[in-house]
């Protein structure tokens, strides 16, 4: 009898420690994103859940809906620090806004690790993005292929203010200049940020410069509205266009030969990782490397096939 | 059947029950379903977060009951929080009084557009919101977040806690106070609530209604421009894009709170509550962690409810008050 008992309580004990080991094991990982309705961080999100699914930990997503609900996502982060959440990934509406917030996490012992659109602080544990000068020089030479080295080069730079079409305009204009001096841009527009603006300004170019022969676009949502303008001005073929980021859109648009190329980000292995370091921060591991740029890829109609888009499209069916 | 004059003092309006019996419930089911929610540290939390949406909730009311909606509040609030930003930067901390006023400022012209040139309320504040948007981004370069360069007590009246809430909070329901007093306890006030009642009564003894309603504006103007301050606090930069979306949960609030769509009945501390159930409920469901998309509807379904149960709660006190 006294040693079933015995047996009865190591068996007890060993089913605790089992439970506590797995509850422990448990990490909870918060993922502030500011806008679950754009594609990019839909596949962001995907990314970071399956990862955090490979890993055993679960994940807390939160919505700012907006890039310009800042006020949200600071609460939002807030309420992930009361929530007492192991580590936060924060995907900023605004990264000088939500500094405030972050700080007060980190402070308060939860590692926050900055995806993409990285809060503006040097207390984050790590920062993962893509390398989006990469994006522009692979768009760069892509052109230059299409268009012989020659010709004249519009860009549809993308909106002000944004790191992201900075980095790519940067890398798509010295490029230009340092490895193919016979191609020169004539334009570079700021303002046609999304399809029907990039329709307008792209209708405007066909007017105002005849001698245009290539359009840089600085997502495929701006392409295909220059694609429009191309196509309603009758000159498709004449001007080719390249671009970058991958969506259902674009990869139509390379069926159909409206896109030379697109260069695009591996966007669910960005959330991928993000994961992965938040968790060994949690565990106290050593970060080697605290900025990481994944490099890109460069999609041709060509390559449509045979390019791995498993580290760049969620799957359809995939709901966040 | 007589409702007792202390009732009357104290609730004014069955309708004004609604929001602090939401909120009671919102409390009690969130206590029960996260153990962190109902821990002192989650009341500075969401103390903090309901101060803005407390200020905007506030004006909100009073252009209500002025049988009016100003659709502008968030944008003013961004614009306001911009001007403060850029003030401070240059004369320190006063430079926040420059945002107010900037508040204060469309207010007035939302007032006087509404007021003394019959402009529709709704057209005239989205016209001031489209112009406050564009005007904080001119004065921004595009758009970008004019970060605070070390101002400590910006920061500090977020981020310390005063009694168990952050002193932005203690001062916005500071500002409700003035607010109240001015509503509640001079004749400005008084007639302000009676050309919403019944304008044409009001202008029959003699009361000024398009001063009564330039009033109620610049008062949700200057709100906003509270607002404004409270959001640089919490961010510690001018935010000139920020503010979608709060326009509406600004008037949910006030919905909730039981002002009247057709004006002359509102209460600041049933807004007040409609306001932090609104916040309760945002704060919970983040505490949860259910799906966002499914927070959001919620939400949505939420504020439905409480647009339908205005509804009843209307036509069954209606109903009883004509049995009298």
């Amino acid at each position: 009898m006294t040693y079933l008992q015995y047996l009865h309580s190591i068996a007890l004990a060993t089913c605790c420690l089992l439970v506590s080991a797995a509850h422990a094991q448990q990490k909870v990982i918060g993922f502030a994103v500011p806008n679950l309705a754009s594609s990019f961080w839909i596949t962001s999100a995907f990314g970071v859940d399956e990862e955090a699914k490979r890993l055993g930990a679960t994940v807390v997503k939160v919505n700012a809906g907006n890039d310009a609900n800042s006020a949200q996502q600071i609460a939002q982060i807030q309420d992930l620090v009361q929530r007492k959440v192991d580590a936060i990934i924060v995907g900023a509406t605004n990264g000088d806004a939500v500094k405030a917030a972050v700080e007060q996490a980190v402070k308060s012992g939860i590692p926050v690790i900055g995806l993409s659109s990285p809060p503006n602080s040097s207390l984050l544990a790590a920062v993962v993005s893509a390398d989006h000068y990469d994006m522009g020089r692979m768009q760069a030479r892509c052109l230059a292929k299409a268009l012989a080295q020659k010709g004249s080069v519009a860009m549809m730079a993308g909106p002000s203010g944004q790191l992201w079409a900075d980095q790519r305009a940067l890398g798509f204009k010295e490029t230009l200049s340092a490895e193919f001096p016979a191609m020169k841009v004539i334009a570079e527009n700021r303002l046609g940020d999304n399809r029907n603006a990039a329709l307008n300004v792209a209708e405007d170019w066909l007017q105002r410069f005849p001698e245009m022969t290539g359009v840089y676009a600085a997502t495929d949502d701006m392409a295909a509205g220059v694609v429009s303008a191309l196509k309603a001005g009758k000159a498709q073929g004449r001007v080719k266009v390249s671009a970058s980021n991958f969506s259902p859109t674009s990869q139509q648009m390379l069926e159909d030969g409206d896109l030379v190329c697109t260069s695009i980000q591996q966007t669910v292995t960005q959330g991928r990782v993000a994961v992965r370091i938040a968790l060994d921060a949690v565990n106290k591991k050593p970060i080697p490397q605290t900025k990481i740029a994944l490099p890109a890829l460069l999609v041709t109609q060509d390559n449509l096939r045979e390019v791995d888009l498993g580290s760049v499209v969620a799957p359809a069916q995939y709901r966040p | 059947m007589n409702t007792p004059t202390f009732m009357r003092a104290s609730l004014g309006n069955p309708l004004f029950v609604i929001a602090p019996v939401c909120l009671l419930l919102a409390v009690v089911l969130f206590s029960a379903l996260q153990r962190e929610f109902a821990t002192t540290a989650n009341l500075g939390n969401i103390t903090g977060q309901v101060s803005l949406l407390l200020l905007l909730s506030a004006g909100q009311m009073v252009v209500m009951v002025n049988r009016g909606f100003d659709i502008s509040v968030g944008a003013v609030a961004a614009l306001s929080s911009t001007v403060a930003a850029l003030a401070v930067n240059q004369f320190g901390t006063a430079g926040l009084a420059m945002g107010v006023l900037a508040g204060a400022t469309l207010g007035l012209l939302n007032g006087v557009l509404v007021a003394y040139l019959g402009v529709q309320p709704i057209i005239a504040t989205l016209g001031s919101l489209l112009a406050a948007r564009a005007l904080a981004r001119l004065i921004s370069d595009d758009g970008q977040a004019i970060v605070v360069q070390g101002n400590s007590i910006l920061s500090a009246l977020s981020e310390s806690s005063w009694i168990g809430a952050p002193p932005l909070f203690w001062l916005s329901a500071g500002s409700l106070v003035g607010l109240g007093l001015v509503l509640y306890r001079t004749a400005m006030g008084r007639r302000l609530f009676m050309c919403g009642s019944n304008p044409h009564a009001a202008a029959l003894i003699g009361v000024s209604v398009a001063r009564s309603t330039c009033l109620a504006y610049l008062l949700c103007g200057t709100m906003a421009g509270l607002g404004g301050i409270a959001l640089l606090s919490r961010s510690g930069a001018g935010l000139p894009t920020e503010g979608a979306g709060l326009e509406l949960q600004s008037i949910a609030a006030a919905l909730i709170g039981g002002t009247a769509l057709a004006g002359g009945s509102g209460s600041l501390i049933a807004t007040a509550a409609g306001a932090f159930f609104i916040q309760t409920i945002m704060t919970g469901l983040n505490l949860i962690g259910v799906a966002p998309f499914i927070a959001q509807i919620l939400f949505g379904m939420l504020i439905i409810g409480s647009g339908f149960l205005e509804k009843l709660t209307h036509r069954f006190f209606n109903h009883h008050q004509g049995l009298q």
